[in-house]
């Protein structure tokens, strides 16, 4: 069982999630991409919070004991997908970013060797 | 063949004018890259100050990225063949011609010296040494090849092998993980006998503490491009 206290906590905690999540985005720290699914996690999250029935059915279903287990359970799930989803993102950005340093490496070699012969013509 | 000679260099400030010298005089036909990878000391400076042909990195990407670094500038340039050689003195540039020779005949995409067929020189620690057998035992069973120096910085690379190292070089273990990618993608390979020196200045990338850990982590990557293939292509 949920205690109404618990419920109580979750609701504002959930409000507070939310509302980062719009200051974070209007101060334009978070992307529209990723801001997304957090805005969604924050929505849903706040449904489960405000009718529990929902929270207890999918309980019933799985055939967990505890509403509290099923939040724990579904929250460490979707937690890992996050990471798993953030590793790639930084995997691409570290293959831009070697791509990027070669090409500025060939240009720098190309800009002096350049300067080099324009100082010969002089 | 126009051959093109890919130096990396991180922190090899005390190799690297030797190194220079002794292969533009034993190769004076071919033509060099120095990547310097961002050293920490004056490495680039000297390179300057020289006249050598040099690439200077703006952040350190490790060998893998340096490397790919001397492909992609190979590729722009239209060599016909690339070689790997070691900025520290390791490597001994009368090889080269020999490293050369099965690309040239058409033998051979990725052509690797190896300090094992003849056994002579410098043949590092025995526990080096079980671990490159090691390796050459993962390569065997994975890629059906048959490496006796799989770490090996020391080799040539064909025109085409250097078109697809441009576009995905192995970043973390680059030297035994772009043997079984390259030979996963089709390409040939061979080893042919040099000697190498020891180190004449500087440290070594691999410190031997972590050669250990290094071996197993490069055993499981040859197994992951078994399991998941060459899919970057």
């Amino acid at each position: 069982m949920m205690s109404e206290l618990f419920r109580v906590l979750l609701i504002v905690g959930v409000l507070a999630f939310i509302l980062i999540i719009i200051l974070l985005m209007k101060r334009g720290h978070l992307g529209l991409k990723y801001s997304l699914i957090w805005f969604i996690t924050g929505i849903v999250l706040l449904f489960c919070s405000l009718f529990p029935g929902i929270l207890k059915y999918v309980t019933h279903l799985i055939g967990i004991k505890s509403e509290v287990n099923t939040v724990f359970f579904v929250g460490v799930l979707f937690l890992l997908l996050i990471i798993l989803f953030l590793t790639t993102v930084v995997s691409g950005l570290n293959d831009s970013i070697r791509s990027l340093t070669q090409d500025i490496g060939m240009l720098e070699k190309r800009i002096r060797e350049l300067e080099g012969k324009n100082e010969s013509q002089k | 063949m126009k051959v093109l000679v890919i130096i990396p260099a991180y922190n090899e400030a005390e190799n690297i004018v030797n190194t220079v010298n002794e292969l533009t005089s034993e190769c004076p036909d071919v033509d060099y890259i120095i990547v310097n990878d961002c050293s920490q000391d004056n490495t680039k400076q000297i390179c300057e100050s020289h006249g050598f042909n040099y690439i200077s990195l703006p952040i350190n990407l490790g060998i893998g990225g340096g490397i790919q670094t001397g492909y992609k500038y190979a590729v722009e340039y239209g060599y016909d063949v690339a070689i790997q050689f070691d900025g520290d003195g390791q490597h001994n540039a009368k090889y080269i011609s020999s490293l050369v020779e099965p690309i040239e005949k058409g033998e051979a995409s990725l052509v690797i010296g190896s300090r094992f067929i003849d056994k002579e020189g410098f043949q590092t620690s025995f526990m080096r040494r079980m671990g490159i057998g090691l390796l050459g035992f993962a390569l065997r069973i994975c890629g059906g090849v048959k490496i006796t120096d799989a770490t090996s910085g020391f080799r040539a690379v064909s025109k085409d092998l250097i078109e697809f190292f441009a576009k995905n070089y192995a970043q973390d273990y680059p030297e035994p993980e772009s043997i079984i990618a390259a030979r996963l993608s089709g390409f040939s390979i061979k080893e042919v006998p040099v000697v190498m020196n020891e180190r004449t200045a500087g440290v070594s990338s691999i410190n031997p503490l972590k050669s250990v850990y290094y071996m197993i982590k490069v055993t499981l990557a040859i197994l992951m491009y078994r399991i998941v293939g060459n899919r970057r292509r």
